[in-house]
Parts: structure tokens; sequence; C-alpha cells
């Protein structure tokens, strides 16, 4: 049994240290940074929808700015409750190159209760229109909200599945963002 | 993937549901098995349910020790319910310590409850497996082999499934462990220099499980793209391991050391082969 040990102690470590030198010298990989997935760490994938305006929309349009993307859609009750903080949210880090895309689920809403609701609540930021599904199966939307926090590079930094979001959460995410 | 469970109007995030589910399998096993280190199982639930009540506070507290500004124009969400308001290393710094103070107060030894609570740390390893396999996170390499998973837009290694299975095979291991520390617990009033009934020395069965955790992870994190690196190379979680696995063999070096000096032959027993 003794020497089981000794041989053990001495034996498992090595190989460990050994294991993991092999891995630094033969198993470094570089990620693919041109690929887009609606995951942390990954290029956002890009989205052309028609807009609230009357034109076409682009996320690429917002590079160098940092995009909140939320999915959300009329009929959705914790989507509706958290527009007033993102609506509060955009107005105080506007001017600090935030920008907030809130497309609208149109495939599975009403495009006037949409429009409806914009103008009731006041929301200032462009609201887009999916009105054939393709960005909720593009950023793989299992329930609604979902909001992507998007950096200054087009990067996903971060995913919440879920609301309401709180005001303070939105703010936390953002300053991160804004690297303070 | 399957990120969110949606049963009728309600959407349950599977992250959640899974992390909670593993943590109630494992503190079910750790009580069950308590026995066999001197501990009560109620004393052990205590431990545990105060341990992780602190970590919960602790967490959101934290959180906003990092984004004060975000609270100050509204202060009320410091209560709010977004699990996505959490510090977890700040609160796992405090559940630790909350654990440490209740072991000192209660006059536990620390060796024992380390033991006791040791069939948690597998199963909660499977549950994080299963847990990131839900959100895709801690995905792995891109890979040719037939056993790969379309993950972001490349077949890669399903890193998720090897530590959910590395953990299974530590925890069935364990459990026959178990098995033969009962019989034995049943069948013999203990060895010379261990508590009645106790034929191991405190720390054995928390260590070797921490050994082969940390093992796992030396393994598994070679398949993970999205891990921590060091100087754009070093894969940090398995140094981190390694550094476990270090301290681990220190600390059973002097287990061992005692135990050859009590004289007990544990061969003869037939309950310590099995690591």
């Amino acid at each position: 049994m003794k020497n089981h040990w000794n041989h053990a102690r001495i034996i498992l470590p090595s190989l460990l240290l050994i294991w993991i030198i092999l891995t630094t010298i033969l198993g470094h990989y570089e990620p693919d940074l041109s690929i887009q997935a609606p995951q942390k760490g990954f290029l956002a994938p890009e989205i052309t929808l028609p807009s609230l305006a009357g034109n076409l929309a682009s996320l690429s349009d917002y590079q160098g700015k940092i995009v909140i993307l939320n999915l959300w859609a009329s009929w959705c009750p914790p989507c509706v409750k958290e527009m007033e903080a993102i609506q509060q949210v955009y107005s105080d880090y506007q001017n600090e190159g935030l920008t907030v895309l809130a497309v609208n689920m149109t495939f599975q809403d009403s495009q006037n209760d949409a429009a409806e609701f914009v103008r009731e609540k006041g929301l200032e930021f462009p609201v887009l229109f999916d009105l054939n599904g393709i960005t909720a199966d593009t950023y793989n939307m299992y329930a609604l909200p979902t909001t992507f926090f998007i950096d200054r590079d087009g990067v996903v930094q971060d995913v919440i599945i879920g609301g309401p979001m709180s005001e303070a959460l939105l703010r936390s995410k953002i300053e991160t963002l804004l690297g303070r | 993937m399957l990120p969110v469970l949606q049963i009728g109007p309600l959407a349950i995030q599977t992250f959640g549901l899974v992390i909670l589910l593993s943590l109630w399998g494992g503190i079910w096993l750790a009580e069950k098995n308590a026995d066999k280190f001197q501990i009560s199982s109620e004393v052990l639930d205590k431990l545990i349910v105060y341990s992780l009540v602190s970590s919960v506070l602790a967490a959101r507290l934290f959180y906003f020790f990092r984004y004060p500004s975000a609270f100050l124009k509204s202060p009320l969400n410091l209560i709010s319910l977004n699990i996505q308001m959490m510090d977890w290393s700040g609160g796992a710094l405090v559940g630790a310590l909350i654990f440490l103070i209740l072991v000192q107060r209660r006059k536990l030894e620390i060796w024992s409850v380390l033991d006791a609570l040791s069939p948690l740390l597998p199963v909660i390893g499977m549950g994080l497996g299963l847990a990131t396999l839900a959100v895709g996170s801690q995905y792995g390499t891109p890979t040719g082999l037939p056993w790969g998973i379309n993950l972001w837009g490349e077949i890669r290694h399903p890193v998720q499934l090897y530590q959910t299975f590395g953990f299974l095979l530590i925890m069935i291991f364990q459990l026959r462990h178990l098995k033969r520390l009962r019989t034995y617990v049943e069948n013999n009033s203990g060895g010379a220099n261990f508590p009645a009934g106790n034929p191991q020395p405190g720390g054995m069965e928390f260590l070797w499980i921490l050994v082969w955790s940390a093992a796992l992870q030396i393994l598994v994190d070679t398949f993970r793209q999205d891990t921590l690196l060091l100087f754009g190379r070093i894969h940090g979680l398995q140094i981190i391991s390694l550094i476990l696995v270090l301290l681990a063999i220190l600390q059973l070096n002097k287990v061992y050391s005692q135990k050859g000096e009590n004289k007990i032959s544990q061969e003869e027993n037939g309950v310590m082969n099995g690591y």
C-alpha cells in the first residue's frame, strides 16, 4: 500500500504536468473570428430589417456603437415592463455611443399593435420589424424577451434570456461595455 | 441546445433548473452518507443551508459593490429578481467563510465535514456539464471526430458531455467505495486512533475526490475553446487544477504517513483499495 502511494504521488502529478505542457505546445487553437453567432464571444449576426421610421436598418449601420439588441413582442408582459427601463438608459447613455435596436417579432405580433405601443410609451430608439421570423431564427430566440449586449466591435458580450430586466442590470451591463 | 423550458406560460431557464436539481441531488447523497464520517445529516443540512443562503446574499452585495452607480437611480433594484445581477465568486468566498465559522463554532472536525460533503462535488460537476450544454456555453474546439456536435457554426468537441461523463465515473467509483465503507462500519468498531466506526483518516475521501475532479478538469479543458488563457496559450484552469492536485497530494501524504505510524493495515480490512 505504501509503495502504491509512493508511486502514485509522483506519477499522477507528473502525468498531468506532461499533459498540460503538451496541451500548451500542441493544443493551441486560433479561433475563427469571422464566425457569426448569437453567443458571447462571437460576432453578432448581421440583420437587415424594415424599421418603424420606414427605412431599412442593418446592425452594421451601428458599427462602433454599443448596441442593445432586444427581441420583443407587444403581447409579452415582461417585454412591455422592461421597455421603460430600456428607454431610460437609452436617454442617459445615448451620447456615450449607446443605441438600442428593439426588434419586434412581428411574425407572431401585429405591426399596428407594436407601433401603437411604441407611440404610447414614447420610445425613442429604433424599432425594427421581423416580419418573417428570420431574425428570431438567426438569434436562436427561445423565449421573449431576449436581449443581446454587443460591443463597439460588433462582438456579443452578454445574452439575457427572459425579463423584465431591471434598470440597474441594464446600467451595469452598459458600464461594462463602456469600460467602467 | 435548450436554454429555456417552455411549460405553458412559464419559461424556465434550463441552466438554473439543472444546477438546482444537481444541488438537490448532491445534498441528498451527502446527507445519506454523512454518518460514515461521524457527521449527522441534520448538522450537515444546516451547514449547507446557511452557507448557500449567505452565498446568494453576498453574491448580490458584491455585484452592488462592483457597480454602485448602476443602483443610484434605482436603489430598489438591489432586491430585484434578476439572477444576472450576481457576483458568484464573491458569493462563494463568503459562503466558504460562513461555512468555516459554523464548523468552528460547532466544534466539528473540518476534515470529517469535508468528507461528508465530498459526494456533492461530482454531482455538481455533472450538473454543470449538462447546464452548460443546455445553453451552449463552455463550448469545445472544432473537431472532425464522429461524436462532434454542431454548435456555433462548427462541429465541436462536446466538452460539456466529456465533463458530465467524467464526473459520472467519479461518482460511480465513489458510491462503490462508500458502500464498502458502510459495510466495514457496520461490521467493525473502528481502528485504533480513528473515531469509532470510521476506518479511514479524516480528509481522505474529500482529498481523493478533489484529486480526480481536478485531474478531470485538466483533461477536459484541453478541448475547451472559451477557456481562460494565460499569455495567450496556457490554459489557466489547467494550472489552477494542477495546483489543487499538488495541494491535495501534499495533504494526503500527511494522512498516509499518519496511517503508517498508526500501523493500521487497511489491506487487511479490505476497505481502502478503492483509491
